[in-house]
């Protein structure tokens, strides 16, 4: 239902999105990762049609997204620093996305504005930072839409409130299963609650599969630093660390690791560590090269 | 990539996948724009009355003789139909800023064009109805004051055909005036940046249009406010009348729609 | 809502509570399982994930699929476990003991001995929980 393809983005000098290519075409919650700047926020606007492609192609619902009304009235879009048609209270918001979401929920809309304290006679504009995003929550929940595309839904909520509400997501999908994508650049609160990730990296798709995929995607070799380095040559390393007791650490993919040809005395002198999706997200994403310690040796 | 019961799951979400036509969303844009805008009539309406009280900013010419006075007061509504044709303006101004605003629950370019327009279309013909019987609110608030009130001739006949031919002008007038203030916003909208200078292009262009216009073919192709007003006011043939306002106003459609066809959303 | 930890993939953490459930009498054989949802409930995690634990043990043959019904706990599943069990958890147990044992210096006699003592002492106390239950029971039926 939701199909890129070489999907390419320029503003004025800048590629937000460069040949990004995925496709999703069952209902399940899937994040979308990757640093601040990577392309997330554009990605969502393609897809939500606000967006011309200035190159490739993305398709909703089999239909091109670009000004699609059918695209508009199925895919509902939050991101932080969206600003309403009309600034008024939060029941007049909601009464308003309910006349043009058809699946809209108001008994649930109200009883989450209630659970969290807002009232609906608050003025949206008047909201602090984190209730604005509670709101914006609820009001995309509550549309029911077939495709839900949260965009950083957390920003700026208290750590309680932030847990709450990726539950919140969870239950509603299980009530209501649809596509949900949720982006955020903080992989770990959200992490189990996912499927899939797609994961974005300077405008394009570095990976796109199951949770399980990316849980397994680093492992921390730790060993003599004689005999880590031998094996440095034959992966793609990205960390190396000299360790106190002589140890060196460096960080490789699992999978070139296994497939590696080597002997089982050396495997069973090193210590392997597999290394969350979370910090892999940051490694896959830090600048290659040598690792910090190499610019504080004098 | 999915392995939970799928089947089930794909068909309960396409059972909340919805095909609304562009019109069935547009006519709901209409309602809403409009019970969102309802203070604009209060306004329109506060405008109209500021109309009348200028109206009564009149010229008087009084004189006398040995054994009588008088003072001759002349009051004419044309205040109030400037203050109408100003809030037709910000109204056709506000709605094109709005496009700059990022989010309206379900629209497309297309939808938002046509609600707006169809809107400005409404807003017209209440100021055109509110505006009809100007001429005679203002016999009835005058003789109040005064003692003898008397109408102009072209009041004399106050037949139902006048009357509509004052709404009808009066609407097509203030659509007029709607729809161009409703391109300026778009292409301000759409130029951001270079709206300002654009203005200020457009205005050179046009006075030395006028300039070289005049030295080249002679005193007849120098144009005004004066002579644009003119070219509707003063056209006697109302089918020519009608031709010109329409066409007038198709054109300003087909530029303010050209101007919003592949607007992005995006700040 | 219960906590994951460790850095195992959460569907082999899933897998691997559902087995300790069974493994501990608290679901038995022949039983519907938790499903899915109630799983992505207790666990605040994807049902997607969920039932990738699941299907774990439907491979190892401990849990099966009843077309409508659910997934239910096989027969065989306490023996299946408790084999699988003894050749990898309680061999890779053994051998973190014996690590251990070694770094604190203890002899293997020492070790038998400390053993010894463990297992009657879990005797002893399963025992006179089965005494209690007795006497409890015997109480109702006065």
């Amino acid at each position: 239902m939701i199909r890129c393809k070489e999907l390419t983005k320029y503003f004025t000098g800048t590629r937000a999105l460069d040949g990004c290519s995925f496709e999703i075409s069952e209902p399940g919650i899937t994040g979308v990762i990757g640093v601040n700047g990577a392309g997330k926020t554009t990605l969502f606007k393609s897809i939500a049609g606000f967006l011309k492609p200035t190159n490739g192609e993305v398709y909703v619902l089999e239909e091109p997204a670009f000004q699609n009304i059918t695209v508009a009235q199925n895919v509902i879009l939050i991101e932080e620093g969206m600003n309403f048609y009309q600034s008024g209270n939060l029941q007049e918001l909601m009464d308003t996305y309910s006349r043009f979401y058809l699946n809209y929920d108001m008994k649930l809309a109200k009883g989450l504005l209630r659970y969290f304290n807002l009232s609906g006679a608050l003025k949206y504009d008047e909201l602090s930072k984190g209730m604005a995003s509670t709101f914006r929550l609820i009001l995309a929940l509550s549309a029911r839409a077939p495709i839900t595309l949260l965009d950083e839904p957390t920003s700026g909520m208290d750590p309680g409130v932030r847990k709450d509400l990726y539950d919140i997501i969870l239950k509603d999908f299980i009530q209501v299963p649809r596509m949900i994508l949720i982006s955020s650049h903080y992989l770990g609160e959200m992490e189990r609650i996912l499927e899939n990730i797609l994961f974005i990296h300077e405008g394009k798709v570095l990976k796109h599969g199951a949770l399980e995929e990316f849980e397994t995607l680093l492992i921390a070799i730790q060993g003599a630093p004689s005999l880590v380095r031998s094996l440095e040559d034959q992966f793609a390393v990205y960390e190396t660390k000299d360790i106190g007791e002589g140890l060196r650490r460096i960080v490789v993919e699992k999978s070139e690791f296994d497939h590696s040809k080597i002997a089982e005395e050396l495997r069973a002198s090193l210590t392997i560590q597999e290394i969350s999706p979370e910090d892999s997200f940051v490694y896959l994403t830090r600048r290659k090269g040598g690792g910090i310690d190499e610019l504080y040796h004098s | 990539m999915s392995i939970l019961p799928d089947e089930k799951e794909a068909a309960l979400m396409n059972s909340i996948i919805h095909k609304q036509t562009q019109v069935a969303i547009a006519l709901e844009q209409i309602k809403d724009k409009f019970y969102h805008n309802v203070n604009a009539f209060m306004h329109l309406i506060l405008l109209q009355m500021l109309g009348y009280f200028f109206a009564y900013n009149y010229s008087m010419s009084s004189g006398g003789g040995e054994f009588f006075n008088f003072t001759f007061k002349y009051m004419s509504p044309n205040a109030l139909y400037v203050m109408t044709i100003f809030w037709m303006i910000i109204q056709g101004f506000t709605l094109a800023h709005e496009k700059s605003r990022q989010y309206y629950a379900v629209s497309n370019n297309f939808t938002a064009y046509f609600s707006d327009i169809a809107l400005l279309e409404i807003y017209a013909v209440i100021a055109g109805l509110l505006t009809m019987f100007s001429g005679s609110l203002l016999q009835v608030f005058s003789s109040l004051f005064f003692d003898t009130v008397t109408l102009h001739s072209s009041y004399a006949s106050l037949g139902i055909m006048n009357y509509l031919s004052l709404f009808f002008t009066g609407t097509l007038y203030f659509l007029i005036f709607g729809s161009a203030a409703y391109l300026v916003g778009i292409l301000r909208v759409r130029f951001r940046a270079f709206f300002v200078l654009g203005t200020f292009v457009a205005m050179t262009l046009l006075l030395l249009g006028a300039i070289l216009g005049v030295r080249f073919f002679g005193s007849a192709f120098s144009f005004s406010i004066n002579t644009l007003f003119a070219f509707y006011l003063y056209e006697t043939s109302f089918i020519m009348w009608l031709i010109k306002v329409l066409v007038t106003i198709a054109v300003l459609y087909l530029l303010s729609y050209a101007g919003i066809k592949n607007l992005e959303v995006n700040k | 809502m219960k906590l994951l930890e460790g850095s195992e993939p959460i569907y082999i953490q899933i897998g691997e509570w559902l087995e300790n459930e069974i493994l501990s009498g608290r679901v038995k054989p022949e039983e519907k399982i938790y499903s899915q949802y109630k799983l992505s409930e207790i666990f605040s995690i994807n049902p997607a994930t969920a039932l990738k634990g699941l299907n774990l043990l439907v491979e190892k043959g401990i849990v099966y699929k009843k077309r409508g019904l659910g997934m239910f706990i096989s027969a065989d599943a306490l023996r299946i476990l408790k084999k699988e069990h003894k050749n990898e958890v309680l061999t890779e147990q053994i051998r973190d003991l014996v690590e251990e044992a070694i770094l604190l210096d203890v002899s293997e006699e020492e070790l038998i001995n400390l053993l010894k003592n463990e297992m009657q002492i879990n005797m002893q106390k399963t025992l006179r929980n089965k005494l209690q239950n007795n006497t409890n029971k015997g109480e109702d039926q006065q």
